[in-house]
Parts: structure tokens; C-alpha cells; sequence
């Protein structure tokens, strides 16, 4: 009987699928495992639900009718696609949802929480005051109205609102808990109330694949913002990725450059947290590199970025890299359209995240002026200017590193320009100890001192202040 | 050979470090080379819900991984004069399969076994690079297979595929040619459709002296699928021609000054039966402008 009343509601979100479905799992589990024990709050949930309802079919019919006659005659009941998902226990998980059959209705918040209520006299089941475990963040909240009559969404959990599900079946309660979602009419009425149920697992192949943050690198990091002259090398670009479930990766760097008009948050949020009608409709730019990449269900990945050499470094003015996802097909991750009587076909969802791409920014110019790094007080550069030494005391020269630099070059000169010393020193050491002889050699009380970035091409990309050497007479 | 034991609590956060929680994972490493040729092994095995609390889903992974990377002349072509036309080869394959331990008790998932987890994954990339002194080409394929074993699911599988071959010549430090062509394939035999992905994307790059230059790239990229219901075509076009003066010596070296004048084409065409959406977007924008430059 249980298993015929779950089937019965399926794919709505009427009070009794969450009931129906909590009764069958523990009657499946029956004999396996003890059933945890349920926190007063949850107990009460569940007799509310075992008096309303008791799995007779009778009954459950009398009950419908009942919040039938509640509706408004000119609405149908709203209901969503899916209606239930796995999210990830420890971190964020997002999912596209499409909620159909909206007639007039307009959504306001979405909560989750641990245990449902009925929303009497309003219509479907909302929330338990008492387990509220948060709110979807504004910035977060990418949902529109779209197609027929329907409401996409992105549901994304955020990491405080799984770790409190988390906490809370740890304490004993059911693992599944709520995302639902207020429906007002805006000419008044009772509002509705719609639940997805959650279920909690781990990072893996039972999540929707979804992305949870992406960080674009210079350097792996080591850079920020590059300022180059023009025809100059970029720093090597990466994409660290991190993910739920596992999918392909497919997408796109695209190239905005100066002059052009920025792209807005809507063009850079992955195609798959768009509603169908808007996917292909997103602002494009000068493409530079596809990339279609298998995602294991590890969570996190890095991605090599174009090849520095294609990119465009020939105007001057501020550069703009794009990373694009595009949808893809996951099991998991998909909207039945015609379910919720959204329309036709299942709507892929496969990479959507709550938040738009970040972008990877570049200054082409005379380079080097406003980020230089051999300049930058955060660095050691040394000896000090004007620094005094002795015969008989060791020099070392120290100097920050340089990203491109294939290696260094030191040169020494007298207070008349004539070289009298130079050293050349490969890329990963930063530092040369000076001959004992070298100040012997000077004909003068001063020295001047440089350090040279080289390329692999052996052209100057950067060089250090002239510094100055005082010879201490003892 | 490496050996690494990894373990992060559940709930473990921090602003430092991107570990995930809830893991404990342990691999295992083996490689070396001979001469130019490496070669690569490792196995990986790990679990979450380490508390094991029994209304959550636990998945148990494990994992193999092989690559090697060779110059094909180490292996066939030794000093003869054709070995500089044998391409530098490599090759990987890693397999994974998680699964779920048990049905978790109160998780919800007894009513829905299809969504604990039963998965093989297997992903083979193979690349050949050729490298001459004006003129460099590149071909990789890469290929994976998602089989799907959970209950109910078994018809869920995906198979994608990626061919790309590319090539740049720069037959004068002045001149640089650079032309792509990418093929994707994705089968999601679950919905029973074959999507495919066409891109061709050659560029220039014209430094005509040392003050002016010229570049200009297309793109096209024509995707589909093979019932016909979905189908879309991106062109974007791109040329710019840019003359930089500036003083170049002196305390004024930076000044300098750029009068640039660019052509953009961007013409975007989709359509999808299914979903009853189509879309047409042309752009075509003509912009020129002076940047100055003051240090």
C-alpha cells in the first residue's frame, strides 16, 4: 500500500510525498538498521503525518479534495521538477529546478529546513519554524520566470545550510531535509508552498554535477593582474575547478578587449542556469579556446587555459578573459519539463552554479610600470642602495623572481660605466655570492649593480633599479 | 613509488587550504623513466561519510591511472635524418568506480535505489605534437565513457568524444598563422541523442612594422544533433588594424600613443525543437579609438 500511495504522488509536491516517501524508506529499512531516534520537533512531524494521512487510500483521496476545494479555481496546483535530488553533505551543491503550472502566482523566498509542516490555511507544506536551516543568498539567487506558465531556479545549497543538515543527522534525524519555495497570488489568496526533498551524500557520482567555485589563475596564483608590453609573453593561465558530481566540462575562452563592451553577470553565468529560451542567447566575444573536459567524481580539477601565445596582446588597454560553460547532459542534473507542465522535453542542467564565472584581467601598455616586481616592496632586493663593504666581507646579491625569466644576468660596473664583472644565473635562484676579488678589481670608491630578467627567446623582460657599492677603505 | 594517506574531518574548514571534507583517501604511485620516455602509475581508493551515519549515503571510489609520454624518435627513429619528423607522443588512461556502500537507513533513498550511486568511468587521452623550426602541428583525441550501473539506470550511459587537430606557422618572426579544428561527439544513450560539435578558428597576427600591426581571427562553431531537433551555428570575426607612436627614449620612453580600428562580426543562430525556442542575434561593431599612454 505504502509503495502504490508513493507512486500515486510522484513528481508533485502534495504534503503527502514527503510522508508517503519517509514511510516506505522505513519500512524498507525495516530489520536492517535501528531507526534513529527523532528529535521532539521531527516526532511531531511525523504523527501530524501519520493521523492526516494513515496510507489509506479513502483517506489520502478526502484529503486532496479537501485541498483541491482550498485552490483557487483558476490555478493548478504548482508542482517541480525534481522534485528530489542528492546534495553534497560537506559543501554546496546547485540544481536547476523548473516549478510549473504558476498560473498567477509569483514566487517570493525559498527556505530550507529540516521537517515540514502544513501550511494551513495556505496551501501544500512549509517549513517547521523550528528547523530552519537558512535562507537561498541573494546573490545566489539566479531564478526567473520562464516558459510556459513556469519559474526556473537555481537551488543552490550553501556550505552553512549542508553542514546544518549534516549536524542534524548526525544528531539522529532523517538525512533528507527541504529547499521550499513560497508562492503568492498577487491578487491575494492563500499562498503555496512547494518542497524539494534533499537527500545527503558524499561528493560522488550520486550528486548532480553542478559548480561549486572556480578560480582563474596567473601563474598558479603567483600573479595577479599581468601589466605587458605589447607582443610580450602572458603568464601561464589555469583554471582551478571545483565541482560536485561528475559530467564534462565544456566550454569556452572567449576574449573581451579594450574598447568593447563588458560582458554583464547574466552573459557570464554557465549556460546551464538559464531557462531553455535564454540558453544561445548569451552576449558572445572573440573565442580563443574550446575545451572539453571529463570530470571524474573527485571535486576538484585544474584546467590548462589558452596557449599564451594566441592570446591578443596588440592594443593597449585592459583585456578581459572569459570562461564559459556550456550545458551538458547529466543524469542528474535535469528538468522534466513536461512533468511539471513547463513544456516539452527534458532540460539539461549538467555544470549550472548559482554565481556568475569570474573573469581573468590583463593590461597591455608600456608593461611592467604599475606591477613590477622587481620594484614591488614586498620584495627582497639587496644589498640596500649605497651599501657599504669592506675587502675582507662577503657580498650576496638577492633579487625577487620574475616569472618569465628563463634566467638572470648580474652585471657590475665602476663609477665610469666599464663592466668589471658579470654573472649569469639560472631561473630558480634568486641570489649570487660574490667572488672574494670582486671589489679588488675596482678602480673606483663605488660600485653600480643590476640584476636582468631574460627570456627563453633571450630578450630583457625586466631589470632591477641601478643600485650603488660603497667600498669601505679600512 | 609514493605513497600518500590523506584524511580530512567531517566539517573540516579552512580559509587556506580546498580540501574536501568528510574524506580519507590513499594513493598509490609508481613511476620512472628511461631516458625520454616516462611512464606513470598510481591507484586510488577513497571513502567519505567517515562517521558513518547511517542515513547518508557513504560511496566507496577507487581509481587507476596510467600515462607515459615518449619522443616517437627515442623508439623508432634513433639519428636518421627522418627522426626530426617523428612527433613527441603521449598517452593516459585513468578508470574510476564509485559505488554506494549500503542503502542508507531514513536517508531517503529506499524509495529511489537508482540514486545511490554505481559508476565506472573511464577517460583515455592520447596527443602526438610535432615541432619543426617554423611550424609546429598537433593532433589529440581524448574519450570517456560514463557506464552507469545504479538500479534503474543502467540505460544512463555517456559517451564523449573530443578529435582536434591544430597547427601554427610563423614564417617570419614578424608573421603568425595559427588555424583549429575541433570535433566533439557527446552520446547520452539515456535520451537517446547524439549531439556533435564542429569548431574552425584560424587567426593572424601581422606586426607590418614596428608600428603597425594587423591581426584578424574567426570562429565558427556549428553544433547539432543527429535527430535533427537542436541545432545552433556562432560566428565571430575579428580583425584590427593599430599604429603605436611614442618618444621610446629619454625620461618621455613611455609615452607613447596607439590609434587602433577594429571590425567585429558576431552572428549567433540556434534553434531547438523540443523546447519550441529559436534565436537569432547579429552584431556587427566598428570601433577606432586613441589610447594614450603617460608611463
Amino acid at each position: 500500500m505504502a509503495e502504490s500511495t508513493s507512486r500515486f504522488f510522484s513528481g508533485t509536491h502534495a504534503s503527502g510525498v514527503l510522508i508517503a516517501n519517509r514511510w516506505s524508506s522505513e519500512k524498507h529499512a525495516g530489520g536492517v538498521r535501528t531507526a534513529p531516534v527523532l528529535t521532539p520537533n521531527r516526532q511531531q512531524v511525523m504523527r501530524d503525518s501519520e493521523i492526516l494521512f494513515m496510507f489509506t487510500p479513502t483517506r489520502t483521496i478526502f484529503v486532496l479534495a479537501i485541498l483541491c476545494v482550498t485552490c483557487s479555481p483558476a490555478t493548478a496546483q504548482i508542482t517541480v521538477s525534481p522534485s528530489e535530488t542528492t546534495v553534497y553533505s560537506q559543501g554546496a551543491t546547485s540544481v536547476l529546478l523548473t516549478f510549473g503550472n504558476l498560473g498567477s502566482r509569483r514566487p517570493i523566498e525559498s527556505t530550507w529546513c529540516g521537517a515540514l509542516v502544513p501550511a494551513t490555511p495556505d496551501l501544500g507544506m512549509k517549513c517547521d519554524p523550528a528547523v530552519i536551516f537558512g535562507r537561498l543568498p541573494v546573490r545566489y539567487n539566479q531564478a526567473t520566470l520562464s516558459g510556459t506558465n513556469a519559474y526556473t531556479d537555481i537551488m543552490s545549497v550553501t556550505p552553512s545550510v549542508a553542514r546544518r543538515a549534516y549536524l542534524d543527522a548526525a544528531r539522529g534525524s532523517t538525512a533528507t531535509f527541504f529547499y521550499v519555495r513560497r508562492f503568492v497570488l498577487t491578487a491575494g489568496g492563500p499562498d503555496e508552498y512547494v518542497p524539494v526533498t534533499l537527500r545527503l551524500g558524499g561528493n560522488g557520482a550520486a550528486v548532480p554535477f553542478s559548480i561549486t567555485n572556480v578560480r582563474l589563475l596567473w601563474d598558479g596564483g603567483s600573479r595577479t593582474v599581468p601589466f605587458v608590453k605589447s607582443g610580450e609573453a602572458l603568464p601561464r593561465i589555469t583554471a582551478e575547478i571545483f565541482y560536485t558530481g561528475s559530467g564534462r566540462l565544456t566550454g569556452r575562452w572567449e576574449l573581451v578587449k579594450p574598447g568593447e563592451t563588458q560582458p554583464n553577470q547574466r552573459d557570464l553565468l554557465p549556460e546551464a542556469s538559464l531557462p531553455a529560451e535564454e540558453r544561445g542567447t548569451q552576449r558572445r566575444f572573440a573565442q580563443v579556446k574550446r575545451f572539453n573536459i571529463f570530470l571524474p567524481p573527485v571535486g576538484r580539477t585544474i584546467i590548462p587555459g589558452p596557449d599564451n601565445r594566441q592570446i591578443e596582446k596588440n592594443s593597449n588597454g585592459m583585456y578581459l578573459l572569459l570562461f564559459r560553460i556550456e550545458a551538458v547532459s547529466d543524469g542528474l542534473n535535469q528538468s522534466n519539463l513536461e512533468a511539471v507542465n513547463a513544456g516539452q522535453g527534458i532540460l539539461n542542467s549538467g555544470g549550472a552554479s548559482g554565481f556568475a564565472m569570474p573573469t581573468l584581467r590583463y593590461y597591455v601598455g608600456t608593461g611592467g610600470a604599475q606591477v613590477d616586481e622587481f620594484n614591488a616592496i614586498d620584495y627582497q632586493l639587496a644589498p640596500a642602495d649605497n651599501a657599504e663593504f669592506g675587502f675582507t666581507q662577503q657580498i650576496t646579491f638577492t633579487w625577487p623572481p620574475v616569472s618569465q625569466a628563463k634566467y638572470y644576468r648580474l652585471t657590475i660596473e665602476n663609477a665610469s660605466g666599464a663592466d668589471i664583472f658579470s654573472a649569469v644565473v639560472l631561473r630558480d635562484t634568486q641570489s649570487y655570492r660574490a667572488p672574494s676579488w670582486l671589489l679588488q678589481r675596482s678602480t673606483t670608491d663605488q660600485l653600480r649593480w643590476r640584476v636582468v630578467a631574460i627570456d627563453s627567446k633571450g630578450m630583457k623582460i625586466n631589470e632591477t633599479p641601478i643600485r650603488t657599492l660603497r667600498i669601505a677603505h679600512e | 613509488m609514493a605513497v600518500r594517506h590523506e584524511q580530512v574531518d567531517p566539517l573540516y574548514k579552512s580559509l587556506g587550504a580546498s580540501a574536501g571534507a568528510d574524506k580519507r583517501q590513499y594513493d598509490f604511485q609508481l613511476s620512472g623513466s628511461i631516458g625520454e620516455i616516462s611512464v606513470q602509475a598510481g591507484h586510488t581508493r577513497f571513502n567519505d561519510n567517515l562517521r558513518r551515519i547511517a542515513s547518508i549515503l557513504q560511496s566507496l571510489s577507487r581509481g587507476e591511472t596510467f600515462s607515459v609520454a615518449l619522443p616517437a624518435a627515442a623508439l623508432w627513429g634513433g639519428s636518421s635524418n627522418t627522426s626530426k619528423y617523428l612527433p613527441r607522443l603521449s598517452y593516459s588512461r585513468s578508470v574510476m568506480h564509485q559505488f554506494g556502500a549500503e542503502i542508507p537507513v531514513n536517508g531517503g533513498f529506499a524509495t529511489d535505489l537508482g540514486a545511490i550511486p554505481n559508476q565506472y568511468s573511464t577517460s583515455q587521452n592520447f596527443s602526438a605534437d610535432w615541432q619543426f623550426q617554423k611550424l609546429n602541428v598537433g593532433y589529440n583525441y581524448n574519450r570517456s565513457f560514463t557506464n552507469n550501473q545504479a538500479r534503474g539506470r543502467e540505460r544512463f550511459d555517456f559517451l564523449n568524444q573530443t578529435t582536434g587537430v591544430r597547427a601554427g606557422f610563423n614564417p617570419t618572426s614578424r608573421l603568425n598563422l595559427n588555424f583549429e579544428l575541433t570535433r566533439d561527439s557527446a552520446n547520452d544513450f539515456g535520451s537517446v541523442k547524439l549531439g556533435r560539435t564542429w569548431r574552425i578558428g584560424p587567426t593572424v597576427s601581422w606586426t607590418l612594422t614596428k608600428h603597425m600591426s594587423w591581426t584578424a581571427g574567426l570562429t565558427n562553431t556549428i553544433a547539432g544533433d543527429r535527430a535533427q531537433t537542436s541545432g545552433s551555428r556562432n560566428t565571430e570575426f575579428d580583425t584590427q588594424f593599430s599604429y603605436r607612436m611614442g618618444a621610446e627614449r629619454g625620461g618621455l620612453k613611455k609615452v607613447q600613443w596607439q590609434l587602433f580600428i577594429r571590425y567585429a562580426d558576431r552572428y549567433a543562430r540556434s534553434r531547438d525543437i523540443v523546447f519550441g525556442t529559436a534565436s537569432l542575434t547579429r552584431a556587427q561593431i566598428f570601433n577606432g579609438g586613441i589610447n594614450v599612454t603617460v608611463f
